[in-house]
């Protein structure tokens, strides 16, 4: 991509000059194309830029092409950068193309407040490019890092939801109760949302993983820090891109519930006592709510200007429809980023406008999970039952006609989302390399849902329709100023910085409720006319918070003739979230770096291109917590009967806590990175251990002396080690083949070292509660073990009296003290494997993600493979696998399952058409394929579940099926 | 380097650039509250509101039903209320630690303590006098006496701590400590207290609230501390039955069921009256919500009430038939036989046809109060065990779906509980002569449809019997079958005991938070 653009800026450089061209006198021009590396390149491809001629160099690497003198050439080989070169007098002109391998080491790597080279760079920082990413389409851009950065996780737990949003964990849990996302910066913008831009802008993501690469952001470095860059404004005639895709999306995965058929056989046959459950209806009722959906997307960019003044406008449109009816949503987005030079060099100013509207209908999860737990022989519909809307209806707990629950209820959401910035740069040319840099952001999101559930809306008959409004509003401010400094003297290098950042966030939140309508014609546009609002039932609120959150930074980076490398960085950070005598930290880091393959006493080693040392150490923070944490709140919750009315009561809602501070985390990393053979084989190994010390908890204290139960407190620690590895190669690389293949990997373990000291020992250690008839509690924290430890009575096998067994049963029970560790959560390892085939035009590419090991909890299988639950509610098929299971529902290692699994995420197949004319600048198509095929073990809907949180490794009754998608997009430049 | 560092430090805090205090807007901190004297007040209700709290599923009250021989709650016919035993261990008093059950009556003791401590310190700390600031202190002081009375009467040992000012954990105090100061704190501030129960007063404590808790101290003397105190009771039961110049502020009612109605507030009878809203008093923690433990589903639509109720708590059969046949009372505190709807048609239920497992009969809907014991462990159908049925169930239409709080207000202390104590009391000492002729003694008997006692008819025996029907299921149950010598004894699924079983094992979390309490 980048390349494309940078071909087609030198086109439009050119047209400008066509007039005078097309008199010039046209002659042949000849050479012959190498590569840096003395290979000769046949098939290299040879383009006059003015006048669209072609040309391909033959075997021994030769090429003629007709030009006149002033037009420019450029050449292009696989493997190789493109090199542009003017024709002037001469009629020969021979070109050596830098190879690739090259080419990648002196990749920008965009790094917290600066830029580096990948070959310069000492901590560890995971860098994608636009065409390191898939081609398909995406709910938003946090899924194009599925499978492509070493350590980190990106898990979408909502399947095919249309508006699925990405939960990332890097490097393992390093919080028990803060937020585990990391801190998310696009085009400067701190804590940006990811869904303000459109996953085709994306130019550059990089993740700073380490410590010692994160601690620049202080507090909000400890999940990583995961910064996006969107296409900017460039030089040269305007040049318009369109870029289209229509999707298709089919079920890839579902809980399967039993046919008609089959609940009638299996009533009648194993269970006679419920046959007054028999309806004699069919109804497939996952089929009664959900559809085939087709979504569609459009990108118009417009990019041009002049070295003083360039922009680059996106106008982003599109239509998801969701599997479930009704389940829609749709984004239309604009965005500018105009480039200005000013007095004569002394000042860049950049700005940025933008502007994104959503609107959603979104799904309702539990419809999913009454239709599969939905009786399959009840009708649709039943005409007498006018309580009920016509709906067939049996009034249960819990139990609702699952096609009602969709269509008596309406919601419809909007965001608003605007963000203007501008960067403003000084550039002090008296002294060289030394510049100040200013940048303004303003964001502003604003939130608003509207619901109405009729009054045949299951469970809420009585209330005569139920209409909610909500709307809330989020402002940032943020002004980051820093004055950088760089130089090169002699064989030193330094590059120096010193900052500050001030930001606030606001929050503002209101809603209201009222029922009772005469009609249900309003629905939620006249809430005032709901009789709830009268009888004093209605409910209201606002509610309005801010945080605040202001840095001090500095850092050194220095090499000596690109060989020593080393970086020092330190950070002066403080949030007004944390206590009154705890609001400041320091947050250190160091790191360097040896190229010794820039040793002179390995120049010799021919076929080694690029070996270097990296270690470093920084500390980092988590403030992800709530507002107002430390402070004693009062709360006005219970009402009091005072002097014959009511009146509220006010009670203290937490503790005061002033020495309330970050979770630290401290992190020593080492790295290899090398690259072999002439840079056909190469990669990264990182060995990682963070340390995450004063674990913020509530912990129970004694009322007296404390006001309230529990306190919000920093106590534990938890270690993650791990090991990482990136390899990339080019095992094909011809004229007209090249394959490109890389392969990420990692493990992590997880420790929690201690949870308790002598003051805070009283906690919820059994977590994980799963409500009844499962009714147990999942995982257990337990000092130096891993988090997400499943505790179960250990299942032996179903008994000839039809029971499970367990060991250490007693009256077929386990008692919960003989529970057994039976595993963790979390995988020993994740893969993932991108492949991109290139022939001639065409590109095949094609990723697979893989974990290995990890536990799972299966609850529909917990609850629903077994004959107790069937009768007015259905149970799962594959209950009938196995019969002789019909005992009572008891929590076991039975529904711990492995969690492995290889996922084929993505199959694409571009093709470059060969339509290039001075109209049309370039064209292709592709058609792609995303989660087609999950290979696992697992017996419920999807071995990927959340990873993150204190209880990770369940599967969730009400959820979203996961869908294969089918894209077919056509991208055109102008 | 640290110049540039340091100078762009200064210059933006200069600038209040540094600064980090947080900004609050939509909640309020303690030091922003008290601005008037009415906040004051306001501030004393959060004592109070603790005693809500009484009517929820998991409470002080619910735990007293069901260790007693009152109530149980057996496996349902859906399977719910087993819980791993949790109410089956109550009930047949193999009590763990871990009880939630058990952790909710000690929370009701001991947030209410520690809200009565910080509405005292915080009227100490905040210096500003108002109109009777003097009889809100003693108000918060005698519900804290109160909360420490209900702690004293479950566990042997508690622990103590009258401020929060104190550094460190509360240390544990056995119960004639604070016997000692539940007596000396009640008589230090019964003088400030409103002597009249005149509507400004109801649901607070008052002298006849006061006199009460002294009651019902000095009764249980014996049972708490080993030394009785008969006399002193005696006199704290008389000084409430001779407040109003020579009589009482209260009286026996007419009808017992005005004390249990869905609009039964300003009862004559209540001397302490929990009041609950069908609007104000709602959440799962602060709500009356009887009717959501009792009832089965399919009684809940005939029965006005749209809430899908748990079906749990019923009667345990053996106290179900203590009742005299003619004794009404029965029929006012419990469900069973024949069930109606609101129009009067009997209802009928689908069952299971006992000869064909195929198809089902329809039956008349017939609540039998009578469950082999086996039921209780397997479980039990939706036609056995008499539901709760002493406060009016809300058939008004005013309930609304989902909402699980009741109109009705509990009166935690009444004079009818005053009378037996009285006589109890006499009993005890020998002083029988002219009690028979007591009239509001015999009143409690014929309302219920009873003979009146004769004088040789008044008898412990009798006075436990009656004190078990008058006040059934209102919570004071286990101090009475302490008292009179029941509680050891076997019963309904429970085996005989030893002394130790009179002590309640102090809830694992609260030993967990507190380790003074080890």
């Amino acid at each position: 991509m980048k390349r494309l653009i940078k071909y087609f800026a030198a086109l439009v450089l050119l047209l400008a000059g066509a007039e005078i061209l097309t008199v010039a006198q046209t002659r042949m021009v000849r050479g012959r194309v190498s590569g840096s590396d003395g290979e000769i390149l046949a098939g290299a491809t040879v383009l006059n830029n003015a006048s669209g001629a072609w040309a391909v160099a033959d075997n021994d690497g030769r090429y003629e092409i007709q030009a006149s003198g002033g037009q420019q050439l450029t050449f292009a080989s696989f493997g190789y950068d493109d090199v542009t070169i003017s024709v002037a007098d001469a009629s020969v002109y021979d070109v050596i193309l830098p190879a690739a391998a090259s080419m990648m080491l002196e990749e920008t790597v965009v790094i917290g407040y600066g830029k580096t080279t990948k070959k310069e760079i000492t901590g560890s920082v995971a860098s994608l490019k636009a065409e390191d990413l898939d081609v398909g389409a995406f709910t938003n851009a946090g899924g194009m890092l599925q499978g492509k950065v070493a350590g980190l996780s990106v898990v979408n737990p909502d399947g095919g939801d249309p508006e699925a949003s990405f939960q990332f964990l890097l490097r393992g849990t390093n919080t028990l109760s803060a937020g585990q996302g990391p801190l998310i910066i696009i085009d400067g913008v701190l804590d940006a949302d990811i869904r303000s831009i459109n996953f085709q802008e994306v130019e550059s993501i990089d993740v700073l993983k380490d410590g010692s690469a994160a601690a620049i952001y202080g507090t909000r470095g400890t999940n990583g820090v995961v910064i996006i860059t969107t296409k900017r404004a460039r030089t040269g005639n305007t040049a318009v891109q369109y870029d289209g895709q229509i999707s298709v999306q089919t079920v890839q995965a579902r809980a399967t519930p039993m046919t008609a058929r089959e609940f009638e056989y299996t009533i009648k046959n194993f269970a006679p006592a419920k046959s007054i459950n028999l309806y004699g209806h069919e109804t497939d009722w996952f089929e009664e709510i959900t559809r085939t959906p087709i979504s569609h997307k459009h990108n118009l960019a417009v990019s041009g200007g002049t070295e003083e003044f360039s922009h680059r406008s996106v106008i982003n449109v599109e239509q998801n429809q969701g599997l479930q009816i009704g389940n829609e949503a749709s984004k239309w987005l604009f965005k500018t980023n105009i480039h200005q030079k000013a007095i004569q060099g002394w000042l860049d100013l950049d700005y940025n406008l933008s502007y994104t509207r959503r609107k959603s209908s979104p799904a309702n999860y539990s419809a999913f999970y009454q239709a599969f737990t939905h009786n399959p022989t009840e009708p649709v519909y039943d005409p007498e039952a006018k309580d009920y809307g016509g709906y067939f209806t049996v009034p249960e707990v819990d139990y609702a006609n699952p096609v009602a629950l969709i269509k008596e209820r309406s919601v419809n959401r909007e965001t608003g989302y605007l963000g203007a910035n501008a960067r403003a740069t000084l550039n002090i040319l008296p002294v060289e390399g030394l510049k100040w840099d200013n940048f303004f952001n303003f964001s502003e999101e604003n939130y608003s849902s509207q619901t109405y559930r009729s009054s045949f809306y299951p469970a809420q008959t009585g209330k005569r329709g139920t209409a909610e409004t909500s709307s809330d509003k989020y402002a940032s401010f943020q002004w980051e100023s820093t004055l950088q400094y760089s130089k090169v003297l002699g064989g030193h290098s330094i590059q120096g910085i010193l900052g500050y950042t001030w930001q606030q966030q606001m929050n503002w939140e209101s809603g209201m409720e009222n029922y009772g309508f005469d009609s249900d014609f309003y629905k939620y546009n006249n809430i005032g006319a709901g009789t709830a609002l009268k009888e004093g039932m209605a409910d209201m609120y606002t509610e309005r918070s801010s945080s605040r959150y202001i840095a001090f930074f500095g850092r050194v980076i220095y090499n000596y003739q690109e060989k020593y490398l080393a970086s020092v960085s330190l950070r002066r950070d403080g949030s007004s979230r944390f206590g009154a005598d705890h609001k400041w930290g320091w947050f250190p880091a160091v790191s360097a770096g040896w190229r010794m393959s820039k040793e002179p006493w390995m120049q010799g080693i021919k076929w080694l291109s690029e070996l270097k040392l990296r270690a470093g150490y920084g500390v980092t923070g988590n403030q992800d917590f709530g507002n107002y944490k430390s402070l004693m709140l009062m709360s006005s919750g219970t009402n009091f009967f005072y002097d014959g009315k009511w009146i509220k009561s006010y009670a203290p809602a937490s503790n005061a806590n002033p020495d309330l501070g970050w979770e630290r985390k401290s992190e020593f990393n080492a790295g290899i990175d090398f690259s072999v053979l002439d840079g056909r084989l190469g990669g990264t190994v990182d060995y990682y251990y963070r340390l995450t010390t004063d674990l913020l908890y509530d912990y129970n204290v004694p009322v007296p002396p404390y006001d309230y139960k529990t306190l919000f407190t920093n106590v534990g620690s938890i270690s993650n080690t791990g090991i990482e590895l990136s390899i990339y190669a080019i095992p094909v690389k011809t004229a007209d083949l090249m394959w490109n293949t890389s392969l990420v990997a990692s493990h992590n373990k997880n420790k929690l070292i201690s949870f308790t000291n002598d003051e805070f020992k009283d906690a919820d250690y059994n977590i994980g509660w799963v409500a009844t008839p499962v009714g147990a509690y999942l995982q257990r924290l337990i000092e130096g073990e891993s988090l997400g430890s499943f505790y179960a009575p250990v299942w032996k096998g179903v008994g000839a009296d039809g029971n499970d067994h367990f060991e250490d049963e007693f009256g077929g029970k386990t008692p919960e003290a003989k529970w057994q560790r039976i595993g963790s959560a979390y995988p020993d390892v994740t893969l993932g494997w991108s492949n991109t085939l290139k022939y001639k035009n065409l590109t095949l590419s094609m990723t697979l993600r893989g974990s290995i090991g990890g536990l799972v909890f299966n609850g529909y299988r917990a609850q629903y493979e077994n004959l107790g639950s069937i009768g007015l509610r259905n149970i799962m098929s594959s209950w009938l696998d196995d019969t002789s299971f019909t005992g009572p529902i008891r929590y076991s290692s039975k529904y711990l399952e492995d969690a492995s699994y290889l996922k084929l995420d993505n199959v694409s197949l571009t093709y470059d058409l060969p339509l290039k004319n001075r109209f049309i600048h370039a064209a292709k198509v592709f058609v792609s394929g995303q989660n087609l095929l999950c290979i696992t073990g697992y017996k419920g809907v999807d071995p990927e579940v959340s990873l993150s949180g204190l209880t990770p490794g369940r599967e969730s009754m009400s959820y979203y099926p996961r869908t294969s998608t089918f894209t077919f997009g056509a991208s055109l430049t102008f | 380097m640290k110049k540039i560092l340091y100078s762009i430090f200064i210059c933006v805090a200069a600038l209040s650039c540094t600064n980090l205090d947080e900004e609050i807007y939509s909640k309020i901190s303690k030091d922003n509250f008290f601005t008037s004297e009415e906040q004051f007040a306001k501030y004393s209700a959060r004592a109070y509101t603790t005693l809500q709290h009484w009517g929820t599923e998991k409470s002080y009250w619910t735990f007293d039903m069901q260790v007693t021989d009152e109530v149980c709650a057996p496996i349902n016919p859906n399977g719910g209320w087993d819980d791993d035993g949790r109410y089956r261990e109550v009930q047949t008093h193999n009590i763990p630690s871990s009880s939630v059950i058990l952790l909710g009556a000690w929370d009701f003791c001991f947030n209410g303590i520690t809200a009565c401590n910080d509405v005292l310190d915080t009227f100490e700390s905040v210096k500003k006098d108002f109109d009777g600031k003097h009889r809100v202190i003693a108000e918060v002081k005698i519900l804290r006496a109160f909360y420490y009375f209900m702690a004293i009467c479950y566990w042997k040992d508690v622990p103590f701590s009258i401020t929060k000012k104190i550094e460190g954990y509360p240390e544990k105090k056995d119960r004639a400590f604070v016997f000692n100061f539940i007596e000396n704190e009640i008589k230090e501030n019964i003088d400030y207290l409103a002597t009249e129960p005149t509507r400004e007063y109801y649901g607070r404590i008052t002298r006849g609230v006061a006199d009460f808790l002294l009651a019902k101290l000095y009764l249980n003397a014996e049972s708490l501390i080993g030394t009785a105190k008969w006399n002193e009771a005696e006199l704290a039961c008389r000084e409430i039955m001779t407040q109003n110049g020579g009589s009482s502020y209260y009286k026996i009612v007419d009808d017992y069921k005005n004390l249990f109605k869905v609009k039964n507030e300003f009862c004559e009878e209540g001397i302490l009256a929990i009041p609950f809203s069908t609007v104000y008093t709602v959440s799962d923690h602060y709500a009356f919500l009887i009717h959501m433990s009792t009832l089965p589903v399919n009684l809940c639509a005939p029965l006005g009430i749209p809430a899908e109720a748990w079906d749990g708590l019923v009667a345990q059969p053996d106290f179900f038939d203590t009742y005299d046949a003619a004794d009404r009372r029965r029929g006012w505190t419990w469900m069973y036989g024949q069930m109606y709807d609101l129009a009067g048609n009997a209802l009928t239920i689908n069952i299971q046809d006992p000869d064909d497992q195929n198809s089902t009969i329809t039956v008349p809907y017939i609540i039998d109060a009578h469950m082999p014991e086996a039921a209780y462990t397997t479980h039990r159908t939706e036609l056995q065990g008499a539901r709760i049925g002493k406060w009016e169930y809300q058939s008004d239409g005013t309930l609304t779906s989902g909402q699980v709080g009741m109109e009705n207000e509990f009166y935690l202390m009444r004079y009818a509980d005053v009378v037996l104590m009285y006589a109890e009391a006499l009993i005890r000492q020998g002083k029988t002569t002219g009690l028979a002729e007591n009239a509001d003694l015999q009143k409690i008997r014929t309302r219920a449809g009873l003979a009146p006692f004769t004088a040789t008819e008044l008898t412990l025996e009798n006075i436990y019997l009656e004190r078990s029907h008058e006040l059934a299921v209102e919570g004071w149950h286990r101090q009475d079958m302490i008292r009179f010598g029941k509680y050891l004894a076997a019963w309904w699924n429970k085996a005989e005991q030893d002394e130790s079983d009179y002590y309640l094992p102090i809830p694992k979390s609260a030993v967990s938070a507190n380790p003074n309490l080890k």
